[in-house]
This record gives structure tokens, sequence and C-alpha cells, in this order.
């Protein structure tokens, strides 16, 4: 069983990189999918809007 | 033929029933690894790091692996899934390095007294991170984005030979890393409570790498059709269309 009040640094310093790794990983996956399904969409009402008129 | 669109459909279709599992895996990982398992009898509390160095590890190899596969598949069948599978999973496969390599300096400090040694397995893993950094910068170097994906692909290709010198390094030269005790010819050499501590982590990871990969995926093929509506917008303005 495990005593919290006995883990060094480099133990919570080890779960603590681990647990920050995977929250810029995810925050980074969320706002990289967000803008590109965001820029695709601008993007495509400014396409087909310019196919009906003469500019995009 | 593959379509992209279609995989992401399957993927999504799987994805909700990932989260709560997902959710209990990490509960039941991390109640594991940092309460129920017992300290080692040498290392002490410390060994507690190996349930968070050893799944990024695995997971780093795993992911490149199935890279340098994709990265065949789409040169051999000229499928332009493979090129998505890989750009979505090299990210995922740089952090889980990056983990691999500072828990590992964060393990080595109070073990061998070092937070890095020019050791075969610290060197080989070394060389796996500035591998997917080289990748992810070829891959978007390049202003021909099918360029740039060919480019990277053949440097995972080749870059896979690195793979088999990680795993084999520990027998290959006399290293201050220690030898493999789960994944081994014969029996695993730790204690029964430590390896389900250790499983459920690497479970654990997975599971949390799959639903970031989906979404990446995602992201990944909104990108392409960015690049797409991009080339036809030129096009348009050219008045070629």
């Amino acid at each position: 069983m495990g005593d919290f009040g006995v883990y060094t640094p480099f133990i919570w310093g080890g779960y603590g990189v681990s647990i920050a790794g995977f929250s810029i990983l995810i925050l980074h996956t969320v706002w990289m999918r967000r803008k590109a399904i965001l820029m695709v969409d601008h993007l495509q009402r400014h396409y087909d809007a310019a196919r009906t008129s003469t500019t995009i | 033929m593959i379509q992209p669109q279609g995989v992401l459909i399957r993927l999504k279709q799987v994805r909700p029933f990932i989260y709560g599992p997902t959710a209990i895996v990490w509960i039941y990982g991390l109640y594991q690894a940092l309460i129920l398992s017992p300290p080692d009898y040498q290392q002490g509390e410390s060994v507690r790091l190996m349930y968070v160095h050893v799944p990024a590890s695995w997971w780093a190899i795993g992911i490149y692996a199935i890279m340098a596969v994709c990265a065949a598949v789409r040169f051999v069948a000229q499928l332009p899934v493979g090129d998505l599978i890989v750009k979505s999973l090299a990210p995922m496969g740089l952090v889980m390095t990056a983990l691999s390599l500072v828990t590992g300096s964060l393990w080595g400090k109070p073990m061998w007294g070092t937070y890095w040694a020019w050791d075969g397995r610290l060197t080989s893993m070394l060389i796996l991170f500035f591998l997917y950094v080289g990748y992810i910068i070829l891959s978007c170097a390049h202003d021909d984005a099918e360029k740039g994906l060919t480019v990277g692909s053949i440097l995972v290709m080749i870059g896979a030979f690195n793979l088999p010198i990680i795993k084999w390094s520990v027998h290959w030269w006399h290293t201050l890393h220690q030898g493999p005790s789960v994944i081994r010819m014969g029996a695993p050499t730790i204690h029964g409570d430590m390896m389900v501590a250790l499983l459920s982590m690497a479970a654990a990871y997975g599971m949390a790498l799959f639903l970031i990969f989906v979404l990446r995926f995602e992201g990944e093929i909104a990108r392409r059709r960015l690049y797409v509506l991009r080339g036809l917008a030129r096009r348009l303005q050219k008045g070629d269309v």
C-alpha cells in the first residue's frame, strides 16, 4: 500500500510531467481540429459564393 | 479503395463507447500505480515512476511502428488515408517519446545518480525523438503538401531501422538501462501486483491515445480539404474554373 507522505519530488514530478504532456497534446489536438474545421467552412462559403459571382 | 471519410465514420461510431471505459481504466490504473502496488525491495517508492515511464516508452515505439507500416502501405497501395494516419500520429508519438525521456531522467537521477547517460537505450530513444521532429518539420515545410508528406513518409520508413535498435540496445551494449522485464523471451520478471499496475496504465495510455487520434484524424481530413479548397480558390481567381 502506498504512502503519499514518503513519495519524493521525482515521483510527483514524473506524474506531473505525464499529466502536463497529455494536457498539451489534448489542447493542441482540440485547437488544431477546431481551427481546420472552421477554416474549411469559411473557405467553402467563399468558394460557393464566388462560383456564382466574379470574385472570391 | 479505403477512403479517409469512411475510416473517420467508423472511428466516430466507436468513439462514444470508449469515453467511459477510458475514464474507468485511468482511475483504476492510477489507483494501482500510486496506492495499491508495493514498493520495490531495491528502488523503494521510486519504482512508481515505472508506471508512467514504461507505457510512454511502449506507445512511443508502437506509434512509430504503426506510422512506418502506414507509410509503407501509402507507397505500395497509393492510399491517401495512410498519409493522414501518419500525420495524425506523429505529434502523439513525439509527446510519448518526450514523456519517456523526461520521466526516465526523473527515474534515473535517484536510481543511477544522473539524469542522463549516453547509453544505448537512452540514445536510441533520443534518435526516435528526432525522427518524430524531422517528420513533423518535413511534412509541414513544403509548399506542396503532397511532396512534404511523401518526403516525410520516406523518412519514417528509413527511421524504422531504429526500432529494433531500441529493443535490442540493452542486449547489444553494456548499458546503464536495465534489461527487459516484461516483453522478453520467457516469463516476465516483475511482481504480479506491479504487472497489474503497469498493464492498467499502458491500457489507459492506449485508450486516451485512441480518442486523441480520432480527433486529430478528423482535423487532418479538414486540413486536407482546406488545401484542396485553397487550390480551387486560386484557380477560380485565375479564371481556370
